[in-house]
């Protein structure tokens, strides 16, 4: 048996801000992380709120951050997470107390997907996929816990983006209708704030604890609708209109962009694509000022050429070049998964264009520091 | 903003991406060695933008690059879930930004070009 240290976040309805709760715990090395909350709520505070149900990762209920990872408490041993353990509730969804969130705004797009959250079957092992279904990747699989929802950076900034489980199951009914409309999901996914808003950030994918997939459903429904599968006319369903004001107010916001701590590398390649594409427009609008000297004649022009060879101005490009090597090759790796290529392989696909970034970038250097040395 | 609207400025924004890889290394390989030595004074600028073909490349990377910095500057602002009337505004103001940088840089060439 250990002692741990559990740093809870609390909060209560009229509360007028967060706070943090230290309650010290035992642990043997299969306690889980829900175990020891519901022990704290038994012996030491019967106000703590939380939720679970089932003990065994097949409800969804209990779905958290664990040290700033989404997790299933009831699944994620103590042992393995240190002497002090931080427990918070999902991001990007109302608090309704403690470590309890609002899920019905969630549980909602699943209907609207045409995806019913009641499913009858499974399959048994050794089955074989139904003629006509791709794989046996099941989207059923989903738990709805919500956890997706938390780790992505779209749901964190836009509150009419449909969202990883609604969209992987709308995929699901593309693959396998069972008397529900194809179209219909497609159709619904085909919009501003559907599947084109995704940045294949992958994050629902590494952290969905039964492995949906939802950043590859996404892609995938790309692939279908550029295909041109006929959609019928969209009534627009009442979650895609703006969202009401808590919405927003329940999610990171830009925050999300700039705290990408305990990401996986799809996150980091969304931060950087963003960070890189902004410093880029700034340096076109800086470029064309710059070029206005061309319109002043031969000696504003000279000058600025003699000054541009400048140690400093020549390091300055080679931070511009890594710019525009990163956005350019992580921009082939976001377009082609975007469009259904290697969504299996996105990560792969991310370090072999890295690779080639690296050595680009060194020869890229090695031409500036032989023009500083031949200036 | 009709159903299509996301479906095609995402390919365009994807395509126009593309293309800039290419163009941009053309951009490159055309000023460093076409140019030979690269555009270090204002009489090797002006011989350079004299090649129609140069010309023609530069047109073509100006107008592609435009349009991808719009439409990424446009996909920011979406992405911060913008109601919809502040999103037509955000279509204005880039469709306003990738003209201003198409006429500036035409405006540029034909100074230039003309002394
Ligand atoms: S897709 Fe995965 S992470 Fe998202 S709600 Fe379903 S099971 Fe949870
Ligand atoms: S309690 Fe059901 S998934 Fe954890």
């Amino acid at each position: 048996m250990s002692t741990v240290t559990l740093r809870v976040f609390r909060f209560k309805q009229g509360d007028a801000a967060p706070h943090y709760d230290t309650f010290t715990v035992t642990a043997g090395p299969r306690t889980t992380v829900l175990e020891a909350l519901q022990a704290v709520r038994r012996d030491q505070d019967p106000s703590l709120i939380l939720r679970h149900s089932c003990h065994h990762a097949s409800c969804g209920t209990c779905g958290m951050r664990v040290n700033g990872h989404e997790v299933l408490a009831c699944v994620t041993p103590l042992a393995d997470l240190g002497p002090v353990v931080t427990v918070e509730p999902l991001q990007n969804a109302p608090l309704v107390a403690d470590l309890v969130v609002d899920m019905h705004p969630f549980y909602a797009t699943f209907t609207q997907a045409g995806m019913p959250l009641v499913r009858t079957s499974d399959n048994l092992a050794g089955s074989h996929p139904a003629p006509g279904i791709e794989t046996l990747t099941r989207f059923e699989n989903c738990l709805e816990c919500g956890l997706c929802l938390s780790a992505c950076p779209v749901v964190a900034t836009d509150p009419l983006y449909l969202g990883p489980a609604a969209m992987a199951a709308a995929w699901r009914v593309v693959q396998e209708p069972r008397g529900a409309d194809p179209a219909q999901a497609l159709a619904w996914v085909d919009q501003e704030h559907g599947c084109w808003r995704c940045h294949l950030a992958f994050e629902c994918s590494t952290v969905c604890p039964n492995d949906v997939q939802p950043g590859q459903a996404i892609a995938a429904l790309r692939q279908r609708l550029v295909q041109g599968e006929p959609a019928p006319p969209r009534p627009r369903p009442a979650a895609a209109e703006p969202a009401p004001s808590p919405a927003r107010a329940a999610r990171r916001g830009l925050r999300a962009w700039f705290d990408p701590r305990g990401r996986d590398v799809g996150y980091w390649a969304f931060v950087l694509h963003r960070v890189t594409g902004l410093a880029l427009v700034f340096y076109l609008v800086l470029h064309l000022w710059v070029l206005r000297l061309l319109a002043r004649g031969p000696q504003a022009w000279d000058d600025f050429i003699a000054l541009a060879r400048s140690p400093l101005f020549l390091a300055l490009d080679g931070v511009l070049l890594f710019g525009i090597l990163f956005h350019g090759l992580n921009g082939l790796r976001v377009a082609l998964v975007g469009l259904g290529r290697g969504a299996a392989r996105h990560k792969a696909l991310f370090w072999a264009l890295m690779a080639v970034l690296v050595v680009a970038l060194l020869v890229g250097v090695a031409a500036l520091v032989a023009v500083v040395h031949g200036a | 903003m009709n159903r299509d609207a996301g479906k095609f400025w995402w390919l365009v924004q994807a395509f126009s991406g593309v293309a800039l890889v290419l163009l941009l290394g053309m951009h490159f390989i055309a000023q460093h060695y076409v140019a030979q030595g690269g555009l270090r004074t204002y009489a090797d600028v002006v011989a350079y933008l004299d090649s129609p073909w140069v010309l023609a490349l530069e047109t073509l990377f100006l107008v592609v690059v435009a349009v991808h910095a719009a439409l990424g500057l446009r996909a920011v602002a979406l992405d911060l879930g913008l109601a919809r009337g502040q999103q037509r505004l955000v279509d204005g103001a880039v469709a306003g930004f990738a003209l201003a940088v198409v006429f500036y840089g035409l405006w540029l060439f034909t100074r230039i070009g003309g002394g």
